[in-house]
């Protein structure tokens, strides 16, 4: 009889005695709230966002739209039919803060695009990698190296150039070297997950090596790999506006951060805020992302560390 | 110790093999590196000629062992022979040495800023935690590695040289050009080396030395000197050597906005005017270098560290 008795199941026992406590959640999102840093971040990285989905309703004016004789006109400057631009307007006319807000459209898909692709690549070579070792751990662990030995910046733009300059080869030429860090990093969890028991028993339980790597191992090394991610989109961002700059990004007419700078360049004794307002909200985005990116890391895996300093 | 010497070193040979191969498959990308290479108004015969001339019709392997070990009157990549570069007319690996100084120059005094400036703000944030030193310093290296550099120069020129007139805005010809161009590409290490400072401080500063130290009367000044910055700063020495490997690649961006005729400059005119073979010298050659660095740093770490051999 007494053994009847310890069949109580222990989630009912735990039920009784502890009252359900807020949810993973909102234990987030409170800890958000003590944060001013994060959530600075989280209000800069939220504006981008909704100008980059809806720049339409925020633009004051079509930012494509070239009028000869009101170029280079500074900020609060009002035309005759009185439109007002209120960071000016740029070498051919155009409204900057309109030109700002439609911007931020190919500077968040190219990070976000980015850093999806090269995690894809980085994750599915890093499991590959620290799961088998051996012969194809020595071959992608030497890629590895080779490609952190190449300047990054000359590779990017030598691919971009070559392929041709547009939003895919962008993606394609940022993404070629991004793959190593998340690569690295996933290499080196598995190799310690793997020894896990619970990794060991599945294996013996007769899982086959799919199963193994995608149901065991990889949810076990996921949240470093979203960690990474939310790292490095402020460098994509970064990257993506020096290709621009350079003049091997997205072609013009489409705005970007980084074309409207290299327009600036040319103009920065008469007309200063063409070059500094783009950069500047470059700059917020790209902060915005990082400290929020430093949260998430916090929260996540604060064994990470390290990535960022 | 010998033996991890010829590991590492042998590593670097096969690194330094697979950089080669990238850079010869990069010519190779979109399947047709004659129209790459040439002109953007060549017609189809005159690129089906050139490619004929350059052998870019023979199988992949041949051309990647004739890129390596010469054919004709190339002495091959083995011996630093990239080919002739189109625009200047002279061999490629020459024109990208010929500017390799003024990228050693700048890089060199990037790192210098980035020490001079970082070591202190570090220190002093780790030492004054939670006061507005911290947060001063603090917050510039957030913002430091949130901006891209190009913008700094840019707003550099603009307030610095053409509005206060202090510095020249670009070119090549004193002390005082190089100042503006240094501030610009060591931005990004300055405020990665201020947090890692900080972060090895603080964590130092915690440790059963430093009670030590300080439970036997030692002002606090000799403190932070003596013992916790030599403890902290081994870290920083290698990130040091590491940066200014990752900066010789890295001063592309600042050698355009400051006309810095390094070999930065030189390799986006070449991006720009499809002469490739400088391209490919350039990039062989910094990621020799890099790779170099790397294989002397680890092996001054474990002259330093002899544990790191068996681990």
């Amino acid at each position: 009889m007494a053994h009847e008795k310890a069949l109580v199941s222990p989630r009912e026992f735990v039920e009784e005695e502890e009252p359900r406590g807020p949810s993973e959640l909102q234990l987030a999102l409170r800890d958000l709230m003590h944060r001013p840093m994060a959530l600075f971040g989280l209000i800069c990285v939220t504006i981008v966002v909704i100008w980059a989905l809806f720049p339409w309703l925020f633009a004051p004016l079509d930012p494509l739209a070239q009028e000869m004789d009101r170029f280079l006109k500074p900020p609060g400057f009002v035309d005759p039919e009185g439109r007002v631009y209120f960071l000016g307007t740029d070498q051919q006319g155009r409204d900057i803060l309109s030109r700002i807000i439609w911007g931020a459209r190919i500077s968040l898909i190219v990070g976000f695009v980015a850093v999806i692709v090269s995690g894809c690549i980085g994750v599915t070579l890093g499991l590959i990698s620290g799961y088998f070792g051996g012969v194809i751990d020595a071959v992608i662990s030497r890629i590895i190296d080779s490609m952190l030995s190449i300047p990054f910046i000359l590779l990017a733009i030598s691919i971009v150039a070559i392929l041709g300059p547009s939003l895919r080869n962008v993606i394609i030429a940022i993404s070629v070297r991004t793959w190593i860090v998340y690569a690295r990093v996933i290499r080196g969890a598995v190799i310690s997950a793997k020894e896990n028991e619970y990794v060991v028993g599945a294996k013996a339980a007769g899982c086959g090596t799919p199963r193994i790597l995608l149901v065991y191992l990889l949810p076990n090394v996921i949240s470093s790999a979203i960690v990474i991610a939310t790292l490095y989109l402020g460098r994509m961002i970064i990257i993506e506006a020096t290709f621009s700059f350079l003049g091997v990004g997205v072609p013009p007419p489409t705005p970007t951060w980084g074309g409207m700078l290299a327009d600036g360049r040319e103009y920065l004794d008469t007309a200063w805020w063409i070059a500094l307002f783009p950069g500047l909200v470059l700059m917020l985005t790209v902060l915005g992302v990082n400290l929020l990116g430093d949260w998430i890391r916090d929260a996540l895996d604060p064994k990470l560390k390290h990535l960022t300093n | 110790m010998r033996a991890y010497t010829i590991r590492r070193a042998l590593q670097s040979l096969i690194v330094f093999n697979v950089v080669l191969l990238i850079v010869f498959l990069m010519l190779h990308l979109t399947g047709d590196p004659a129209s790459v290479l040439m002109p953007e108004d060549s017609t189809r015969e005159e690129i089906a000629e050139f490619s004929k001339a350059m052998g870019f019709d023979e199988p992949l392997h041949i051309q990647y062992f004739r890129f390596i070990f010469g054919y004709g009157r190339s002495k091959g990549v083995i011996r630093g022979d990239f080919g002739f570069s189109y625009r200047h007319n002279l061999p490629a690996m020459h024109l990208v040495l010929e500017h390799f100084p003024a990228t050693i120059q700048l890089a060199l005094a990037a790192v210098l800023i980035s020490v001079v400036v970082a070591l202190p703000a570090g220190v002093l944030a780790a030492t004054f935690r939670n006061t507005w030193i911290d947060y001063v310093s603090t917050i510039g290296a957030m913002l430091g590695q949130s901006m891209p550099n190009f913008w700094l120069g840019l707003m550099l020129i603009m307030i610095v040289a053409v509005g206060l007139d202090l510095l020249p805005t670009s070119g090549y010809e004193g002390a005082e050009y190089i100042i503006l161009p240094a501030l610009t590409a060591g931005l990004y290490q300055t405020a990665r080396i201020t947090r890692m400072v900080r972060s090895g401080m603080l964590e130092v500063l915690e440790s059963d030395y430093i009670r030590t130290a300080r439970s036997k009367g030692l002002i606090e000044r000799v403190v932070v000197s003596r013992h916790a910055l030599k403890n902290a700063s081994i870290p920083v020495v290698t990130l040091v050597g590491l940066e200014l490997g990752i900066l010789l690649g890295g001063t592309v961006v600042t050698e355009v906005v400051f006309a810095w005729p390094g070999v930065g400059y030189l390799v986006v005119d070449a991006i720009y005017n499809h002469d490739y073979p400088v391209v490919q010298a350039a990039v062989t050659l910094l990621s020799c270098i890099f790779v170099g660095i790397n294989l002397g740093v680890d092996l001054l770490y474990a002259w330093l560290d002899p544990r790191i051999v068996y681990a």
